[in-house]
């Protein structure tokens, strides 16, 4: 089974990639939790909370990431259609959730609160805008990996859609962390 | 790898984020007085954690079937991130707590003025 160890050893080094990508998420919240209270005269994080919105955010990455569970499932059973349909769901979901926080950035920086205002809001823009960059080169990655399903089969592709589904997974447990901390405990304090 | 243990995972997850934007919710729509605020940060850092391990298990699938040097690997980047986070928090308290005083006069708590 040359193959199989061949996947086992890039599963690992991607596992290697992804706890060193922790540790530059680790870098980021460090430096928010740091100068979340450095505003500069400039708006809070309290300005920032809006419950329902980052909710919807919250909801639209964690449905995206059952679809992505659930596409592996169906890979696992070798029903191509069922994967493909999952897939799309966990992109369209994602892109929502990439829209949402753009919208979120945009509306930040057309009222004049923008990266340059204050420490708060540039360790904010560093560390949600790294988020959402991850999702963005993970839809793009996602799109690639759906043309090789719909290309190649299910069974030749499994090995990719295992690591993007591990790399999808890993981006919502960023964002655990990110609505808790910055979202939700910055805004009360 | 099944149907049913992603959509518990998923159920979970939904079900202890709506409890932190709850607890949020109910702290700031009574004027901040329902919940203490070192309360309230316990138990909305506590609910991430268990979220967190929530999809670890569900999702990535870690558990005791897990090869050892994957289990390894993410106990030493765990350490890692609690030495930068816990680290840097109480590097800098102190700094900012030591903020324009000379050093020989540190010794005495300042009461801060701005």
């Amino acid at each position: 089974m040359q193959t199989n160890h061949h996947q086992d050893r890039t599963y690992f080094g991607f596992w290697l990639y992804i706890l060193s990508d922790c540790l530059l998420f680790a870098g980021l919240f460090a430096t928010y939790a740091v100068l979340r209270v450095e505003t500069a005269g400039g708006p809070g994080p309290q300005e920032l909370l809006n419950l329902p919105y980052v909710f919807a955010e919250t909801a639209a990455l964690l449905l995206s990431n059952l679809a992505m569970g659930l596409a592996l499932v169906y890979a696992q059973a070798n029903k191509k259609r069922l994967v493909l349909w999952s897939l799309v769901a966990a992109l369209g979901l994602g892109l929502i959730f990439l829209g949402l926080e753009a919208h979120e950035f945009m509306s930040l920086i057309a009222e004049g609160h923008g990266p340059q205002t204050s420490a708060f809001l540039s360790s904010f823009f560093a560390l949600v805008g790294t988020h959402g960059l991850h999702v963005a080169l993970g839809s793009l990655w996602m799109l690639v990996v759906m043309a090789h399903v719909a290309l190649r089969g299910v069974n030749v592709s499994y090995s990719k859609l295992r690591l993007l589904g591990l790399f999808w997974h890993f981006l919502d447990i960023v964002w655990i962390f990110i609505f808790s901390v910055v979202y939700l405990l910055s805004a009360t304090l | 790898m099944t149907t049913a243990r992603y959509i518990t995972g998923f159920t979970l997850s939904l079900v202890l984020t709506a409890l932190s934007f709850g607890l949020v919710w109910l702290h700031l729509s009574s004027g901040h007085s329902a919940i203490a605020h070192s309360t309230l940060a316990a138990l909305v850092l506590g609910l991430a954690v268990v979220q967190l391990i929530v999809q670890m298990v569900y999702f990535l699938h870690l558990g005791r079937e897990s090869k050892a040097r994957d289990m390894l690997t993410l106990a030493l980047a765990a350490s890692l991130i609690l030495f930068i986070v816990i680290g840097s928090l109480w590097i800098m308290q102190n700094l900012a707590q030591n903020h324009g005083v000379p050093f020989n006069e540190s010794v005495t708590p300042q009461t801060s003025t701005d």
